[in-house]
């Protein structure tokens, strides 16, 4: 079974193209049936391109910002064109992670580096301002982080310790439902800090990353498909309220003074959030289908990390 | 050519066997509610920002009516009866400006509501026939004019019941809860026209010249249409008792109707 369990999308081009098939989150669906044909997957490789030539999540799925080398060239076009067959707007989905993330505990390391340097500078500008506690509080939640992955990279070279990566999966789960609220509380404010929103939502997004990648570590499909769905279910809560004209009012541009640029601004921010919350509500799908074929969750991601041939794989649904 | 998945190795032994699903049915139901629910949040993301660019060609249109209306009347009219002009003839397009207005607006977006919930199945609130609105809409302008003739309190006072049981009734959800907020606003408004105007009429009266007089209160006009449409002036709904100004409640309408489909979504 596992030899055809993984397809490369260029199998379902035609049927995307002709309107048979799309994508909704991280899944294909068949349009005639409405059943899940297949579950987008990242790999290593599309991380790593990510990372080191496009313009950042939020770029247009067209742009490509800087390149490298021609191999770098030629593996990004790919990229593109795939992503803009599967219909993707923006390169958001990469940050909610289509799949498992294929991403090395270090490199998260990194990122959360990056968003506590940020939690940092807004921290040394308010110090007078209420929202410092708030601000101390999330910079303990993000030298958590720090420790915990440090202690999963660790993991990683041991054998036999399923019992350890689950309970790492419990704390990352726990420290993202801390940020959670962080986060709500920001979003109910009658004023909207982009910077604060940014980098509280990047420090949810990578807690709630390294909390699955330590379940499915630990062949705990029981708890990452639980988790995977109380993911779902908060990003709904959390993200619903939002909407490009709360986000402009809450910026102080009152409805009758909005440009165009401030619409189309606030709405690419929206169609953001909503890749998240599309991924997110298909991300169980994928665990469950993870356990019922039996993958072995080390091997699965070691794989998936070591592909430098595809960006994004599908798992077929059947 | 992807055979390098391996088996789960001896350490998932001790694993709780999750409940079996039934294979593909119950995730494809599952995301197909989450991926229903999200088009309902893209049609009301859209819709509650095309409100504005709605509304600013439909004033401009209204503002050259009222233009129009003033530029006819008389020397003696402008000077000595601007109350007159602005109780019977600006008051009256102004209401059916905010009817008009409000079910055209109201009638686009439901389409396309009922559109999206149709191309993605599952239930639907409201009811299948559009026709019901535009039912509705010769509703709408029966008691604009009926207003016209005996007065906002009392046409306030018919209409209101009306459209309750026109627009719940027959059209339910979704159009009932569009259909009552605006069938009531050009009553709620009319008493506040009046008594607006009433204090603008006084400053009009010792002007001398009849172009200066009726620019000026053309100016007035037009600053209160513009606080009316996107402003503060209240326009009362009857189903929730909160108040804005016209930009203000057909947002609203198109938030609580997002969120009534959701709620729908939620418990079926």
């Amino acid at each position: 079974m596992n030899d055809y369990l993984f397809q490369v999308p260029e199998r379902f081009i035609a049927a995307l193209q002709s309107g048979q098939m799309t994508r909704f989150g991280g899944i294909l669906k068949d349009n005639a049936t409405g059943r899940i044909v297949g579950h987008l997957q990242e790999t290593g490789l599309s991380n790593s391109l990510m990372n080191s030539v496009m313009g950042g999540p939020l770029a247009p799925v067209t742009t490509i910002s800087s390149l490298g080398a021609n191999y770098q060239l030629a593996a990004v076009t790919k990229m593109l064109g795939m992503m803009q067959v599967l219909q993707f707007a923006t390169l958001g989905a990469s940050i909610a992670g289509l799949g498992v993330s294929a991403v090395g505990f270090s490199i998260l390391n990194r990122k959360i580096n990056r968003i506590g340097d940020s939690v940092e500078a807004i921290h040394e500008r308010v110090k007078k301002d209420f929202r410092w506690i708030k601000l101390s509080r999330m910079r303990d939640s993000i030298n958590d982080l720090r420790g915990l992955t440090d202690t999963a990279e660790h993991l990683q070279g041991l054998d036999r310790v399923k019992h350890d990566w689950v309970k790492l999966g419990s704390r990352f789960r726990e420290r993202s439902g801390r940020i959670r609220s962080e986060l709500e509380y920001i979003i109910d404010q009658p004023s909207f800090d982009d910077e604060l929103f940014k980098s509280y939502l990047g420090a949810l997004c990578v807690s709630n990353t390294l909390a699955s990648k330590c379940f499915i570590f630990g062949n705990d499909y029981e708890r990452a498909h639980s988790h995977a769905e109380l993911i779902s279910e908060k990003y709904d809560d959390l993200f619903s309220r939002l909407s490009p004209r709360t986000l402009l009012e809450k910026m102080g541009i009152e409805t009758k003074y909005m440009t165009q640029d401030h619409k189309n601004q606030a709405t690419e921010k929206i169609q953001f959030i909503r890749d998240l919350q599309a991924t997110a509500s298909t991300f169980p799908a994928l665990i469950a289908r993870l356990d019922d074929a039996g993958i072995c969750g080390s091997e699965y991601l070691r794989r998936l990390r070591e592909d430098d041939t595809n960006s994004i794989v599908v798992i077929d649904a059947s | 050519m992807f055979g390098w998945l391996f088996p789960r190795k001896s350490m998932a032994q001790d694993l709780t066997v999750r409940p079996e699903e039934p294979e593909g049915k119950s995730k494809s139901t599952s995301v197909n509610k989450t991926q229903r629910k999200l088009a309902i949040l893209e049609w009301r993301d859209r819709w509650e920002l095309a409100v504005d660019d709605f509304l600013k060609p439909h004033q401009n249109r209204l503002m050259l009516e009222i233009k129009q209306i003033l530029e006819s009347k008389s020397f003696i009219d402008s000077l000595f009866r601007s109350r007159r002009i602005l109780r019977d003839d600006v008051e009256p397009v102004i209401q059916t400006w905010v009817a008009n207005t409000s079910t055209d607006f109201i009638e686009k977006a439901s389409r396309e509501a009922l559109s999206v919930l149709r191309q993605h199945g599952g239930p639907i609130q409201v009811s299948n026939s559009i026709e019901s609105l535009a039912e509705n809409r010769q509703a709408y302008k029966d008691i604009a004019d009926l207003a016209a003739t005996i007065g906002p309190a009392a046409a306030a006072i018919v209409a209101i019941p009306t459209a309750v049981s026109g627009s719940i009734v027959s059209a339910g959800g979704l159009l009932g809860l569009l259909g009552v907020t605006v069938i009531a606003w050009p009553f709620a408004i009319a008493s506040g026209v009046v008594i607006t105007f009433t204090l603008m009429t006084a400053a009009f009266r010792a002007s001398s010249f009849k172009q200066r007089a009726l620019n000026r209160l053309f100016k007035k006009i037009s600053a209160y249409v513009d606080e009316l449409t996107f402003g503060r002036i209240e326009i009362a709904s009857p189903t929730t008792q909160e108040s804005g100004g016209l930009c203000g409640n057909l947002q609203r309408i198109i938030r609580e109707t997002a969120e009534a489909q959701l709620h729908t979504e939620d418990t079926e």
